[in-house]
C-alpha cells in the first residue's frame, strides 16, 4: 500500500493511494542542490544514473554559491569537488576574486558540469509531499511554475541542508543541543566592492530555530537591516539571497556520532571520509554546552585545536528506510560534533559519498544499510574522497601562519605533563591528564603543593576535568584574586583562568564556591577590569557566563541552594543592566544577542529545574 | 482558523506599499528571502528623473531612503538593507520562504489560500487578496555588475548603465531561457567583450530574472487582483501605486463598516 505523506500544520499525515501516477522516472533524485547536493547530482550523473536535482533557487551550490560563503575553512582535501573547483581556474580572468572565491564564476561552473553530466536540474522547484511504500520513498510531489506533479525514484538523497524530506518522512531527528535548545548562528552575507576586488564579508547576525517561518522571516528582515549603514569605501553589491545557516535538523541515522563518542574513542573503522576541523562553536557561550564539551573548550582551553572525525556510512542512512540517504550538515551526528563536521570541503564530499553510495545500492539491488564497506571503499578512495592524508589526528593548524601547523602529540610522562602545565600554554597538558585519567592524578595532586603558581592553578584545573575535587580550594583562590590571565595555546578564543575555574567550580558542583561566585557576579567593578576590543568585553563575559553556568551546576547538584541562586540571578541579570557591561553593541549584534541569552537561559533553567526535585 | 483582511503575494514594493496604508489585518507572503528584489536582485536600475508620487506615503518612503543618500544618488544594489530595516521597524507580518500553492474561492466571499514553507501546508483565509509577483512577461532580462571600469554597449541584447565605480549591463534573455541557459549567455558575452575592456570584470550576477510587463492589472475575480509591481518604471512609483490600491482597499473596509 502506498501513501502519500506530507507535512500539514507541522503534523505528518498519511493518505493511502491506490497508486503513484508519475509523469516522470528517474534512478536517483536529489532534493537541494546545494554545496552537497551539487555533487552528489554531478557523481550520480557520472555514474549513468537517470538523475534529478531539484532546487528551491535559482542556481546550484547553496550556501558557497548563493549565501556566498565561498572560501574553504578546513575541511578535507580530495574528491570530486576538487575536480570540479580545477575547472574554475580558466574562469579567473573574468573576476577580480581569487577564482575559487567567486560565488558568481562558481555558479556558472556548476551549471556547466552538471549539464555535461547529463543530470536534470529543476530550480525554483519545491517537494511538497512524498510516497512511500513501506520502508521505501517510491517518489516525490513538486511544485514548479505553479502546477505540481509527481516523480517517481529508486533512490532519494536529501541535501536540503535542514533534512527537510526526512523530517516529512517522520525520520527520528534532534535540533539544536545542550540543556538550552542551543544552536549555532546564523550569518548573512553581504559582498561589496573594495580598492576595485570583490569580497564576501558575513559576521554572525544572531540565532533562530529556522523551523519557526514567522520567526526566522522576522529575524532574517532584522538581520539585513544590520547592513543599513555605510562603509567607507565599500560598494554594497547584494546582501546574499541565501541565509548562511550553521545548523538544522540532524538525522538519527542508522549510526549517530556523537562527541562522548569521539572523545572515548568510539569511532569506525570503516569511514567513508574524514571530516577535519576545529569544534567551530560560534559564539563564546561555552559555558553553558554539554560537559564533555565544556572539559575540552572550556577548562582545557582545547578551542581552535584541529580534530579528525572518521565518517560512517551508516551517519548517511536513514533507519527508518531502505532509500534514503541524509547527504550534508543534517546527517546523523549530535549538535556538538556537528560543529566539526559542516565545513564546506567535507559537506562537497558527502555529496560524493552519497551517490556513490546509491550507485552501490543500485547495481547490487540492495538496501543502502545492506550496502557492503568492501564494495563502496574502493571507489571512494579511487578519486580521493576517502583518503588516509585526511586522517590527521589532532592538529594546530592555522590557515595563515605554516609555522603554526603541527600534530598534538599527547604526554604520556609526568615529567613532561608537568613541564607543560607549569606555562602559560597548558592545554595539551591538561587534556593528557584526561586521557591518562586516574593514574595521574598522584602527581597532579602533589603538584598543588609546588609553590609553582602556574603549576598549581593549572593542575587544580586538570584535577577538576578528571571530576577530582582536591584542587578546589585552589580554583576558588583563582577566582577570589580575579586571576584574570588569558591563556597562550590557541591562535583564537583562548580562555581565561579564571572563566576556566569557574567552570570547574561547577563542574565538581562546588558548593563552597557561592559566594565567590556571587562575589564576582554583584560586583559593580569587575568589568571595568576587562580590556573592550570593537565594543565587546570578551573577558568580563566569559567570566559571567561562566559564573552564571556554575552556580545553575551547583544548585542542580544541592537542591537546598537553588532558591538562595535563583533569587540573586533574577536580582542582577532581569534588568538586563547588565548587557552594556559586556557589549555596547546594538540590539542587532550578535554580542549582545549572546549577552542577552545569559538571562534567557536563567528563566531556561529555572522553569525546567533540570535535575532538582 | 488563521484570517485575515488581506492577502499580499510577493514580498514586492508594490506589497510593501499597500501594506503601509491598509489598515486591515494583512500578510505579506514570497518564496524569496529578501523584500523588493523585484527591482533590487533583478540588478534593474532607473532614474527617478520624472518621478512623480502621488501619495503621502509614497512620499514618506522617498523620504526615508533620502535620509539615507538612497534617493539622490540611486544605486539599487544597495537598497535591501534599508527596505529590510524599514519593514522590520514597521513590524509588518511577512513570511518568507513560502510558496504558495494555491488559491480556492469558497461560497462566502472568502478565499482559501494553500501554503507550504518548513510547516508543511497550511490554509490561510482572507476576503481580499493582491498578487503582485510578475505574470507571463513581455520581456525577461538577466543583468550583471561588472567592475573596473566604465563600459558602452558592445551587443544588441545589452544595455549599460554606469554608476558609482560599477557598471550595470542589462542582458535580455528569451523568455522562455532557464537561469542555467541565462547565465551561460551573460558569461558568454562577457567572455567575448572587446579588449579593451579586458580589466573590466564580473562583480555579480542577478540572482532573479527583471521581469518587464505590459499590462498593469488583472481581475481574476472579485476580491482577488493581480497588479503587477515591475509594470512601473521604477520601485518608488510602484511603492506609490501600492499605496494608492491600499487606500481603495482601506474604502472598501470602511464601507463593510470595519
Amino acid at each position: 500500500m502506498i501513501n502519500f505523506v506530507q507535512k500539514v500544520d507541522n503534523s505528518i499525515t498519511y493518505t493511502p493511494v491506490e497508486a503513484m501516477s508519475s509523469s516522470e522516472q528517474f534512478d536517483v533524485v536529489v532534493v537541494g542542490v546545494g554545496t552537497a547536493g551539487a555533487v552528489a547530482t554531478i557523481v550520480s550523473a557520472n555514474k549513468k544514473l537517470k538523475t534529478l536535482g531539484i532546487e528551491r533557487l535559482g542556481a546550484a551550490g547553496g550556501t558557497i554559491t548563493m549565501s556566498g560563503i565561498c572560501g574553504y575553512y578546513f575541511g578535507g582535501r580530495g574528491g570530486e569537488y576538487e575536480k570540479i573547483d580545477k575547472r574554475l581556474k580558466e574562469l579567473a580572468p573574468l573576476t577580480t576574486q581569487r577564482y575559487y572565491a567567486s560565488p558568481d564564476i562558481r555558479k556558472y561552473n556548476l551549471d556547466r558540469i552538471i549539464d555535461e553530466s547529463g543530470a536534470v536540474i529543476k530550480y525554483e522547484c519545491i517537494v511538497t509531499g512524498i510516497y512511500i511504500d513501506d520502508r521505501r520513498i517510491v517518489g516525490v510531489r513538486v511544485l514548479s511554475n505553479g502546477k505540481e506533479s509527481d516523480i517517481s525514484l529508486k533512490i532519494l538523497i536529501d541535501a536540503t541542508g535542514d533534512g527537510d524530506i526526512c523530517d516529512m518522512a517522520n525520520c527520528a531527528m534532534s535540533f539544536g543541543g545542550n540543556k538550552y535548545g542551543d544552536i549555532s548562528p546564523f550569518s548573512v552575507v553581504r559582498t561589496v566592492l573594495c580598492n576595485g576586488v570583490v569580497h564576501n564579508f558575513n559576521c554572525d547576525n544572531g540565532k533562530v530555530d529556522q523551523r519557526d517561518v514567522e520567526q526566522f522571516s522576522k529575524e532574517l528582515l532584522r538581520a539585513q537591516s544590520y547592513y543599513a549603514k555605510k562603509t567607507k569605501g565599500e560598494l554594497p553589491l547584494r546582501i546574499n539571497c541565501l541565509p548562511g545557516i550553521r545548523e538544522g535538523r540532524l538525522l538519527y541515522g542508522e549510526e549517530r556520532l556523537t562527541l562522548e563518542d569521539f572523545f572515548e574513542g568510539n569511532l569506525t573503522n570503516k569511514p567513508v571520509m574524514y571530516a577535519y576541523s576545529d569544534l567551530d562553536k560560534h559564539g563564546d557561550d561555552s559555558a553553558f554546552d554539554i560537559d564533555i564539551f565544556r572539559r575540552w573548550h572550556v577548562m582545557s582551553n582545547m578551542g581552535a585545536i584541529n580534530v579528525t572525525v572518521p565518517i560512517s556510512m551508516g551517519c548517511l542512512i536513514a533507519k527508518e528506510y531502505d532509500n534514503l540517504i541524509a547527504a550534508g550538515r543534517c546527517l546523523s551526528v549530535d549538535h556538538e560534533m556537528q560543529f566539526c563536521v559542516r565545513m564546506n570541503r567535507d559537506m562537497q564530499k558527502l555529496g560524493e559519498v552519497a551517490a556513490i553510495m546509491a550507485f552501490i545500492a543500485l547495481q547490487n539491488g540492495v538496501a543502502l544499510k545492506d550496502i557492503e564497506y568492501d564494495k563502496l571503499e574502493p571507489l571512494l578512495r579511487e578519486s580521493g574522497c576517502l583518503s588516509e592524508e585526511n586522517n590527521k589526528g589532532f592538529m594546530f593548524d592555522s590557515w595563515s601562519d605554516k609555522s603554526f601547523i603541527r600534530k598534538v602529540e599527547w604526554l604520556k610522562d609526568v615529567d613532561s605533563i608537568n613541564h607543560h602545565l607549569a606555562t602559560n600554554q597548558p592545554a595539551v597538558a591538561i587534556w593528557s591528564c584526561k586521557l591518562l585519567g586516574d593514574k595521574i592524578k598522584p602527581a597532579l595532586r602533589a603538584n598543588l603543593l609546588s609553590g609553582n603558581d602556574y603549576l598549581v592553578k593549572h593542575s587544580a584545573l586538570a584535577l577538576a576535568v578528571l571530576d577530582d575535587p582536591t584542587g578546589a580550594p585552589v580554583l576558588r583562590r583563582i577566582i577570589e584574586q580575579r586571576d584574570r590571565e588569558e591563556l597562550k595555546d590557541m591562535r583564537k578564543g583562548n580562555r581565561t583562568r579564571i572563566s576556566m575555574a569557574l567552570c570547574a567550580v561547577g563542574m565538581l558542583k562546588d558548593k563552597d564556591s557561592i559566594n565567590t561566585i556571587k562575589a564576582l557576579i554583584s560586583d559593580p567593578k569587575e568589568h571595568t577590569a576587562y580590556c573592550i576590543n570593537s565594543n565587546y568585553r570578551r573577558g568580563y563575559y566569559l567570566a559571567v557566563s561562566s559564573a552564571v553556568a556554575a552556580l545553575f551546576d551547583i544548585a542542580d547538584a544541592h537542591p537546598e541552594t537553588g532558591k538562595e541562586i535563583e533569587k540573586f540571578l533574577e536580582e542582577q541579570f532581569s534588568d538586563g543592566k547588565y548587557i552594556s557591561k559586556i557589549t555596547t553593541a546594538d540590539s542587532n549584534d550578535s554580542h549582545y544577542i549572546d549577552a542577552k541569552n545569559i538571562y534567557n537561559n536563567i528563566c531556561i533553567w529555572k522553569d525546567k529545574k533540570f535535575n532538582r526535585s | 482558523m488563521k484570517k485575515y483582511d488581506l492577502i499580499l503575494l510577493g514580498a514586492t514594493f508594490l506589497s510593501l506599499g499597500i501594506a503601509d496604508v491598509y489598515t486591515g489585518k494583512t500578510l505579506i507572503i514570497d518564496s524569496k528571502t529578501k523584500p523588493g528584489y523585484e527591482y533590487i536582485d533583478a540588478f534593474h536600475n532607473f532614474s527617478l528623473n520624472n518621478t512623480r508620487l502621488n501619495t503621502q506615503k509614497g512620499v514618506d518612503f522617498a523620504e526615508y531612503l533620502n535620509s539615507f543618500d538612497l534617493y539622490s544618488n540611486v544605486y539599487i544594489p544597495e537598497w535591501t538593507a534599508y527596505v529590510s530595516k524599514w519593514i522590520y521597524e514597521k513590524s509588518m507580518s511577512i513570511l518568507l520562504l513560502t510558496d504558495v500553492l494555491e488559491v480556492q474561492k469558497l461560497d462566502n466571499r472568502l478565499f482559501k489560500v494553500i501554503i507550504f514553507n518548513s510547516n508543511g501546508r497550511q490554509e490561510l483565509y482572507t476576503k481580499q487578496i493582491v498578487d503582485t509577483r510578475t505574470k507571463s512577461p513581455n520581456k525577461k532580462y538577466l543583468n550583471a555588475l561588472v567592475c573596473g571600469g566604465n563600459v558602452d554597449s558592445f551587443d544588441s541584447a545589452m544595455s549599460v548603465v554606469n554608476c558609482c565605480d560599477i557598471s550595470i549591463i542589462e542582458v535580455e534573455i528569451p523568455i522562455d531561457y532557464t537561469y542555467t541557459r541565462a547565465r551561460e549567455r551573460v558569461v558568454n558575452l562577457w567572455q567575448s567583450r572587446p579588449a579593451k575592456y579586458d580589466m573590466v570584470k564580473l562583480a555579480a550576477i542577478a540572482d532573479v530574472f527583471y521581469e518587464e510587463v505590459n499590462v498593469d492589472a488583472v481581475e481574476v475575480t472579485a476580491g482577488y487582483k493581480e497588479v503587477y509591481s515591475t509594470y512601473y518604471s521604477n520601485p518608488l512609483t510602484a511603492f506609490d501605486k501600492g499605496c494608492k490600491i491600499g487606500g481603495e482597499l482601506n474604502d472598501k473596509l470602511c464601507a463593510e463598516g470595519r
